[in-house]
């Protein structure tokens, strides 16, 4: 007879994350797998460098308990005392003391990837009653009764898909939405060193990036980060354009004469996901009016994102100030009891999904779903 | 000649069908970073500009001013357009 887990977690990103450590602390002995090798998702292993999602338009934090330890332990100093509104650092003060920066109009946390990576594994590995199994993909799910009994031969009382595409919803035959690459363009993410860009107005960005667009590249997004004389590219185009587009701008952009990149190969990062369609879908309509809901479970201020396939973002913004709630009942399945999501996964339409993605309401999501599982439980006593 | 007024209500034709979304409130003052416009957007707008127009604009004339609003981008379209 194989072993037992109270709650197997599928997936080790933000979302993953936070719904296996909050799982394990309320006491479940707690199952985390992954395909990879390693912990950390799109977030500790894409080349992204910015936590989104975090903070409300003053820049305090939207959800406390771990979506705020975790973004504290990114940081590479002290974290920043209580952020009052007026009290908010430059943006010269972000990458110091790990204070939010200002982008346009939200607060992002500058981040290095690897230091995402190191912060899992401990958390992980430090968290009593969590058992994480590397290298080892979804392979089985079976169910009966509308409830999964067992996942990969464990037994199991509860399971929280955090795999960003739905992978134990599809095979446990759960209804699912989808997002595709028409609405969320792919990107190819990486850093480039050696850069003396002076980008801090609209003016100097679209002096950077019109010459780009007009010798023809797919559009490109630039984002400061915590390493000295070096930015964050996102690249709409393909991989095999990296090169050609690193060349003309040594040759053609002021700031750029100087610029590589310390990767040798290039991969694309998906925005696209599915959703559990969970007891209540999230909407688009239910983000921008900054609803609220009696079973909130988490808070998200990030405008809805939505990228052409031509890579054009289009950003469509809450009301200045407002925040919109998640409902428990968008964290859990609608036709197997036992099933929740957290992350990327969550039961959300395809507007509401391109605000409720990013990392900052992941973390939350997913350790609202962590609790949500473990109090479900308690229940079946 | 080509009145700014006129190049103001075709980019507010272009930005209405093909940046904003439909339900957005925009008029020549709207101030467009405010309102959500990213520096791809701004791109976009001025490669329609050079497209429509078949001149581009020069990398002085991209200012902060200029950018600030539909009026303001405009009348600095005008100018470069009218300029012999
Ligand atoms: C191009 C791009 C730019 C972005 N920019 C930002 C940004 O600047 N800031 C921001 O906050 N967000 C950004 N996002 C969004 C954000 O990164 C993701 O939405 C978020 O990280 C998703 O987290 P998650 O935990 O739900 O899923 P993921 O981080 O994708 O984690 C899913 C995990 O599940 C595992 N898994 C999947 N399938 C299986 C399986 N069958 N078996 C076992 N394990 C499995 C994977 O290995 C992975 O570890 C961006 C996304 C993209 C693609």
């Amino acid at each position: 007879m194989s072993r037992a887990f109270d709650i197997v977690v599928i997936g080790s990103g933000a979302a993953g994350i936070a719904a296996a450590v909050s799982s394990a602390r309320a006491g479940r002995a707690t199952l985390l797998l992954d395909k990879n090798p390693a912990p950390g998702g799109t977030g500790g292993l894409s080349g992204l460098t910015t936590l989104c999602g975090l903070y409300d338009e003053a820049g305090n934090f939207l959800n406390d308990g771990f979506t705020r330890e975790f973004a504290n332990a990114l940081t590479e100093r002290q974290p920043p005392a209580q952020l009052e509104p007026e009290a908010i650092p430059s943006k010269h003060a972000g990458p110091e003391t790990g204070a939010p920066i200002k982008m346009g109009r939200v607060w992002v946390r500058p981040y290095r990837p690897e230091k995402f990576r190191e912060a899992a594994a401990h958390l992980l590995s430090s968290t009593p009653n969590l058992q994480p199994h590397w290298q080892a993909p979804l392979a089985n799910v079976s169910v009966a009764n509308d409830r999964i009994v067992s996942v990969n031969g464990f037994n199991v009382g509860a399971v929280i898909d955090c795999s960003g595409s739905a992978e134990v919803a599809q095979a446990g035959g759960a209804e699912c939405l989808e997002t595709d690459e028409t609405t969320q363009a792919t990107a190819v993410i990486f850093p480039l060193h050696h850069v003396t860009p002076e980008i801090h107005t609209p003016a100097e960005a679209v002096k950077l990036l019109l010459p780009l667009a007009r010798a023809g590249f797919p559009p490109i997004n630039f984002q400061a980060n915590l390493e000295p004389n070096s930015l964050t590219a996102k690249f709409t185009g393909q991989p095999a354009q990296v090169p050609a587009l690193i060349e003309f701008l040594r040759t053609n952009i002021r700031g750029f004469e100087n610029c590589s990149t310390p990767l040798k190969e290039f991969s694309v990062a998906r925005r696209a996901g599915r959703m559990i369609v969970g007891e209540y879908v999230l909407t688009g309509a239910d983000v921008l009016g900054g609803r609220k809901f009696h079973d909130a479970v988490a808070r998200g201020a990030w405008p809805i994102e939505q990228w052409n396939a031509a890579g054009q973002a289009r950003l469509r913004y809450l009301p200045l100030g407002a925040h919109y709630e998640i409902p428990a009942r968008s964290l859990r399945a609608a036709k197997i009891e036992n099933l929740f999501m957290a992350g990327k996964t969550i039961s959300a339409d395809a507007n509401a999904i391109g605000s409720a993605r990013v990392m900052g309401c992941c973390l939350a999501t997913g350790a609202a779903a962590g609790v949500l599982a473990a109090k479900y439980l308690d229940s079946q006593k | 000649m080509i009145p700014s007024s006129e190049i103001e209500t075709e980019l507010l034709a272009f930005l209405r069908r093909d940046i904003f979304a439909p339900e957005t409130q925009l008029d020549g003052e709207t101030d467009l970073v405010a309102a959500g416009f990213d520096s791809m957007s701004l791109v976009k707008t001025l490669l329609h500009v050079e497209t429509n127009y078949g001149k581009w604009i020069p990398e002085s004339e991209i200012t902060n001013e200029a950018l600030a609003s539909i009026r303001a981008l405009a009348a600095t379209v005008a100018r470069v357009l009218n300029e012999k």
